[in-house]
């Protein structure tokens, strides 16, 4: 069925899809907005035709549009979910950057862009390891995002830690290159002099958890994830179906050159080991 | 998993390993909360939550009805979350005197989120607790749709909403078992049977969307609706079925048998290309230590590589030059009057320091500020920037640019040394709250008095 398209309603939804990344028509906990409920009303409204052309208007600004039903955890009882994801092409323009994100996060005026993107990584993987690793949970399994949880006290400690035993490598870390000579023919590790630096070698704790607070906040205003119910005194965050879809969108373009070479040569064995073992099922039907 | 006969004493912490020491309570109240968790856990799946579900409610509700403490209920669900290991044991002849292993299987019937007390039905609890309350096989599950009908055309519409609702329950969860069989690259029992019995279950499928059909078009007809609606007014308002609430189920029911047809199609067609990009545990704690190796190149810094990383996965906020009033929603704080409290008794006598702000923060800082200053000029920045003075909120930038203004209040005495104040260079402030200020800075710093150095200054020094 098609007819006149209407444009008013497309450019609404895409206004607010940009804006927030996630349309709910319901929530399981709390209210959702009626901006969000009006755009989710929208779009569950939309002939196929209209469906086309608004895919294709985001498809040109290089997003994609993931609908989710309440076959899904964490959605609520007939209730939809939309999520705007970033396909791996990055696209001058847009309404929507990590521009915003890096100015939040520096924490003095006179931070270098780099320093607050070593600072953003290094946090922002302890906080995968979080949702993923310590839950056993593969970056395709989308559907858990509802397991991982994020404690505020639990990621400082772990930053702390982990900086304080990278820090005891001493030399091995600053430096890279042949053992002899002198330290200028050898190269000077960026990241490792950025974190590990600080007042007499330490990184001040206050400094850590200003960082953790600003990230959590950039994170939570980006919608990749939400905060949770919990204790008094404590900060938990759960990752959003968003964030969990983006990051298994994404993985092939981006997370995974950061894999460890000889990781992704253990998953290859692994992987061919498993498709030939014995009792390997035939092929469906 | 022996709740019955588990050591365990009323009031006990919650946190201890469960035991399979004798004796417990003998009266059989842990395995009845476990059950009745199970229930409960089920009936909020039902619901629409394939969330995790926090038990306070429940633990609130059961504990007094038994006399347990809460923390009883939280041990009885943390040993439904325990895995535990099945072993299937036969003898292998009748005169044998002991059990051969023939198969483990190692499982719980609750997950639990890592924090706090929320739990969800595993498969394996959903079977257990299904079993007892009317649980099919998937395979059974056109013949469990066909007493829609059965239950439609004899008139038994109350039966039919809460067959509608099983019905609708079984098929989430097999559509979600689907899921997690596409989402893990790991052969699991589950994916094992989808590729054993994919055409069964694909027949399965149709035959339930045919039944569905069927009652669909028996609810169109003129006689049934007189029916339905007739019984319906005799009802007490919630045991009343209308016509419009079965059409809703069996909507529903379409809504989610296309779901999972959608996704057993993935399935099957992702196990036979076997090409998809499954990948295993990713070691996100190595890839964070491994960040310190990574140097700069002569094509690429370390930053830009991160960044294009970051590109499709990072947080995107909006990026405008120009703001819309929505997005200041929540960024800025409404200063809300008080009403100002009469003033408290007060004993004659006893008198009542009133101290105002700023001299409170100069009492504070000032030693400190003293020392900065011996240090060298202090700018706004620097205060800003140094953790001994407090700068989480904003409520001393005004004492900072008062001070910086006017820093005669900080008392200083010493007639050798005076203080000068005046701007510096054009400066950008990102302050905590996420606001950008941009202005010249503001310096004061010590100089022997008769001094012509110093900063730029407007007005007279001090």
């Amino acid at each position: 069925m098609s007819g006149l398209i209407d444009y008013e309603r497309l450019g609404r939804v895409s206004d607010l899809l940009k804006r927030q990344r996630i349309i709910r028509s319901a929530a399981q906990e709390g209210r959702v907005r009626d901006i969000e409920i009006e755009a989710s009303e929208i779009l569950r409204s939309l002939r196929d035709d209209e469906r086309e052309a608004l895919d294709a208007l985001l498809r040109g600004g290089g997003w994609e549009l993931q609908e989710y039903d309440d076959a899904m955890p964490g959605v609520a009882s007939r209730a939809r979910v939309w999520v705007l994801i970033r396909d791996a092409e990055t696209r001058e323009g847009s309404p929507l950057s990590l521009e915003p994100a890096w100015l939040r996060l520096a924490l003095r005026s006179n931070e270098t862009r780099a320093t607050t993107i070593y600072w953003f990584m290094f946090i922002w993987l302890q906080t995968l390891s979080f949702l993923y690793e310590r839950i056993n949970r593969p970056v395709s399994a989308v559907s858990e995002y509802v397991s991982g949880i994020i404690d505020r006290d639990e990621l400082e400690e772990r930053i702390q830690e982990r900086l304080d035993e990278i820090r005891a490598l001493g030399d091995r870390v600053m430096v890279a290159g042949p053992q002899e000579g002198d330290a200028t023919e050898r190269q000077r590790l960026p990241i490792a002099q950025t974190l590990l630096a600080g007042e007499d070698g330490h990184t001040r704790a206050s400094d850590i958890r200003r960082r953790v607070g600003a990230f959590l906040k950039v994170m939570e205003d980006g919608f990749m994830i939400e905060r949770i119910a919990s204790d008094a005194g404590s900060e938990r965050y759960r990752q959003t179906l968003l964030g969990a879809v983006q990051i298994n969108q994404s993985y092939s373009s981006g997370l995974i050159h950061l894999v460890p070479v000889e990781q992704t040569l253990a998953e290859m064995d692994r992987r061919l080991a498993a498709e030939t073992a014995p009792g390997d099922t035939a092929d469906a039907a | 998993m022996d709740a019955h006969d588990c050591a365990r004493q009323v009031g006990a912490p919650q946190v201890i390993a469960p035991s399979e020491q004798r004796p417990g309570l003998d009266s059989g109240v842990f395995p009845t909360v476990a059950w009745r968790l199970l229930e409960w856990l089920r009936d909020r799946e039902t619901e629409g939550a394939l969330d995790y579900t926090d038990i306070t409610p429940f633990v609130d509700d059961i504990a007094p009805l038994f006399g347990l403490a809460a923390t009883d209920v939280q041990y009885i669900a943390t040993l439904l979350a325990t895995p535990t290991l099945l072993r299937y044991a036969d003898r292998p002849d009748a005169e044998a005197s002991t059990f051969q292993v023939k198969s483990t299987s190692d499982t719980a019937l609750l997950d639990k989120q890592r924090r706090g007390h929320a739990y969800r039905l595993t498969r394996v609890g959903r079977e257990a607790i299904g079993f007892a309350g009317g649980y099919f096989k998937w395979i059974h599950a056109s013949a469990e749709a066909q007493k829609l009908l059965i239950d439609l055309r004899n008139g038994e519409y109350l039966s039919f909403r809460s067959m509608a609702q099983r019905l609708i329950t079984r098929i989430r969860s097999e559509s979600l078992e689907v899921l997690r069989a596409i989402e893990r690259p790991e052969v699991d029992e589950m994916r094992t049977i989808y590729l054993r019995d994919a055409k069964k279950f694909t027949a399965t499928i149709t035959e339930v969307r045919k039944v569905l059909d069927d009652v669909q078009n028996e609810l169109l007809r003129p006689e049934v609706r007189e029916d339905i609606d007739s019984w319906s007014a005799g009802q007490r308002a919630e045991d009343a079925v209308t016509v419009s609430d079965m059409n809703e189920l069996i909507r529903i029911a379409f809504s989610a048998l296309r779901t999972l047809q959608m996704r057993l199609s993935t399935f099957t067609v992702d196990v036979q290309k076997r090409d998809r990009a499954l990948v295993g545990l990713i070691r996100f704690d190595s890839i964070a230590k491994g960040l310190f190796m990574l140097p700069d190149t002569d094509v690429r810094s370390a930053a830009d590589y991160l960044a294009g990383v970051l590109a499709g996965a990072g947080p995107l906020l909006p990026d405008l030059v120009a703001f819309a009033p929505a997005q200041l929603e929540r960024t800025i704080k409404i200063q809300r009057r008080h009403e100002k409290k009469p003033p408290g008794f007060r004993r004659i006598g006893v008198p009542v320091v009133v101290k105002d702000r700023l001299d409170t923060f100069v009492e504070r800082n000032r030693a400190l500020l003293l020392d900065m200053l011996g240090e060298g000029p202090v700018s706004l920045t620097k205060l800003m920037e140094d953790d001994r003075i407090d700068f989480q909120d904003l409520q001393y930038m005004a004492e900072a640019a008062s001070l910086l203004v006017s820093p005669l209040i900080m008392l200083h005495d010493d007639p050798k040394m005076r203080i000068r104040i005046g701007l510096g260079d054009w400066t950008t402030w990102t302050l905590p709250d996420g606001w950008e200020m941009s202005g010249r800075e503001l310096i004061m710093r010590y100089e022997p008095p008769g001094s012509k150095d110093g900063v730029k200054s407007k007005g007279r020094a001090a």
